[in-house]
């Protein structure tokens, strides 16, 4: 008895020591993000998103993966001569923290604050607003939840939860946030990757469908990288986007919105070094058809392809890129566009889930690494740029001056690649049972249409941009972006009284602290 | 038994105020966290510190690491910019 009563002691207290010993040693605790606060100068720019429209307004609609969507609706309808200028205070905050229990297994979570200077504030105010005065708002949005995990004795990473996914076509095709399920398996000098990830379920909005699962928008990504040395890398890769959301095209009278639609994407990449010089590229083309009950069938086939160079000049680096995607002008069942993932939350096409970073451009194209806040309007919003498609060539340099203070510039040419603006006839175009594709672009015209097309060419214009920084802390820079885009012919003429419209420019002043 | 008993809970009550103890400042010292938030026991790594951490480690070598440890350091280099990358131009 005085025997199992000792025992039972000692192993009370081992195991008190044991757990208090565990929870000493098991989690790690991350935390990161950043803070952005940018003042904004500018002629086109708002707090949001958008395209820079040829008739020089910007648009709250970019381009779905949708061929015959309706009418984009017209934000911010400002003269577009003389335009007066804008200036707001943007800011966004984001926060990570990710709770490590070893190498091999963790749980990532993101969150995401953005408000304007004086924008909205208390019951007034929701996501991405809360700067009004006394503030109080409920603006607290949750990007990313997703536990990262190794399964044990295996070489497979496994990613569950809602996380970012970009393509490996540098994101022309899909750059988001979004729920799934994603496995990278390493081996040896192979990666492969298979992952789904559900868009939308429609049954959340639906009125007559309620089983979950069945009406969705579904991504199916594969991917395989095979390092051939140090210094040189090749992958292909396979999107599947397969909108099954029959109710929307039941439901929707106006035909605005098609299902089934169903997308292949098929793309081949490489990487490479030779000595100083880094290379990097990929081809791409996409396959599809949609089905719609509402408005016939329509094909898609797109093609995209890239080239990329950098290399150490001088005290900095020489970048330069170019980017082709293919458009469509609408005048068979045939789209040619290259289709880019947009949000259709219940049918309703909104933001671009899709960017090209690589240009390092301000106003010409949606590249990410420039914005850092909810401004989001461009000349290509979306790759897509309303079933154009673009020619986007740019040249840049990066240099460190001294440890503190760092400028970079950057130049680029952009073009619609096929030209679909303003010669629009949706009665002659409407989609029916025998195929024909309705054209995108629905834009009044201000003058009569010209044989080719209603804008006079495909160049969109040139962007001059520069950025510098100084390091105030380690983690603490302040930030000058300028931009000035010249516009091309595309929009020759096609302001009120068929003037020409202002060229955009922006200038921020930005603060930015990251942890 | 009681005593047995006693000494096990004193001995683990120690051990979980151990960590309380070594963080203490002695009378001597000044305390840097309070006055300069250095070296605070709760201190995390920033995402760059982090960075310029595993480059250091990275750049011993096999003089200190093995070639798996070094892979293993490369990869975690790799998380950390790809991590870096995501919170920064993800839109």
């Amino acid at each position: 008895m005085k025997l199992n009563k000792k025992l039972m002691v000692i192993a009370a207290a081992g195991a008190l020591t044991a757990a208090s010993a565990t929870s000493a040693l098991a989690f790690e605790n991350e935390f990161h993000g950043f803070y952005n606060l940018k003042y904004f100068i500018s002629n086109y720019e708002t707090s949001s998103f958008g395209f820079l429209s040829p008739d020089g307004q910007s648009r709250s609609t970019a381009t779905v993966l949708n061929p015959t969507q309706g009418t984009p609706v017209v934000t911010n309808r400002i003269a577009p001569e003389n335009r007066k200028t804008s200036n707001y205070f943007d800011q966004r905050a984001r926060i990570f923290y990710t709770a490590k229990a070893n190498d091999d297994l963790k749980l990532v979570t993101g969150f995401e604050l953005d408000s304007v200077f004086g924008d909205r504030a208390q019951g007034q105010a929701s996501r991405n607003n809360g700067g009004a005065l006394e503030s109080d708002a409920t603006n607290l949005e949750t990007k990313w939840v997703y536990l990262d995990f190794k399964i044990p004795s295996t070489p497979v990473k496994v990613t569950a939860g809602i996380q970012p996914v970009k393509d490996a076509l540098k994101g022309i095709f899909l750059d988001a946030d979004i729920a799934g399920i994603n496995t990278v398996t390493k081996l040896g000098p192979a990666t492969l990757g298979v992952g789904y990830f559900r868009a939308y379920d429609q049954s959340f909005f639906s009125t007559s469908r309620t089983n979950r699962g069945i009406d969705n928008l579904d991504i199916v990504a594969l991917s395989a990288d095979y390092n051939i040395n140090k210094d040189a890398k090749v992958g292909v890769a396979y999107y599947l986007y397969n909108d099954n959301r029959n109710d929307l095209d039941i439901n929707t009278s106006s035909a605005t919105f098609q299902a089934p639609l169903t997308v292949h994407v098929f793309g081949v990449n490489g990487d490479m070094r030779l000595g100083k010089l880094g290379l990097s590229g990929f081809a791409a083309m996409q396959q599809g058809t949609v089905h719609s009950k509402n408005s016939g069938r329509a094909t898609i086939s797109g093609y995209a392809f890239n080239a990329a160079a950098k290399m150490p000049v001088g005290p900095g680096t020489l970048r330069s890129a170019f980017l082709y995607a293919s458009g469509d002008d609408g005048r068979d069942g045939i789209n040619t566009a290259w289709q880019s993932v947009t949000q259709t939350q219940n049918g309703v096409i909104s933001a671009p889930a899709n960017t090209y970073n690589e240009s390092n451009m301000m106003l010409l194209n949606r590249a990410a690494g420039m914005e850092g806040t909810q401004s989001d309007v461009n000349i290509v919003n979306s790759i897509n740029n309303r079933n154009q498609g673009v020619i986007l060539a740019t040249i840049g340099y990066d240099t460190q001056i001294t440890p503190k203070f760092y400028a970079n510039a950057n130049v680029g040419v952009a073009w619609a690649a096929k030209n679909n603006a303003g010669s629009v006839s949706t009665t002659s175009n409407s989609t029916s049972s025998t195929g024909v594709t309705t054209r995108t672009d629905i834009v009044t015209p201000n003058r009569p249409v010209g044989p080719g097309g209603f804008n006079g060419t495909n160049f969109l214009g040139t962007e001059i941009n520069l950025e510098t920084g100084y390091k105030m802390y380690d983690n603490l820079t302040a930030k000058l972006q300028a931009a000035y885009v010249i516009l091309g012919g595309y929009y020759a003429g096609t302001a009120a009284n068929g003037k020409d419209p202002e060229d955009p420019y922006t200038a921020r002043v930005m603060l930015s602290y990251v942890f | 038994m009681k005593k047995i008993a006693v000494m096990l809970l004193a001995a683990f009550s120690m051990s979980v105020a151990a960590p309380v103890f070594a963080a203490e400042i002695t009378k001597e010292q000044k305390d840097q966290c309070l006055l300069a938030s250095k070296n605070c026991a709760s201190e995390v790594d920033s995402i760059q510190k982090k960075i310029r951490k595993l480059n250091a480690e990275i750049k011993k070598g096999t003089k200190v690491y093995s070639p798996d440890e070094i892979k293993k350091l490369n990869d975690k280099l790799k998380e950390t910019n790809k991590f870096l990358d995501e919170m920064m131009a993800n839109p």
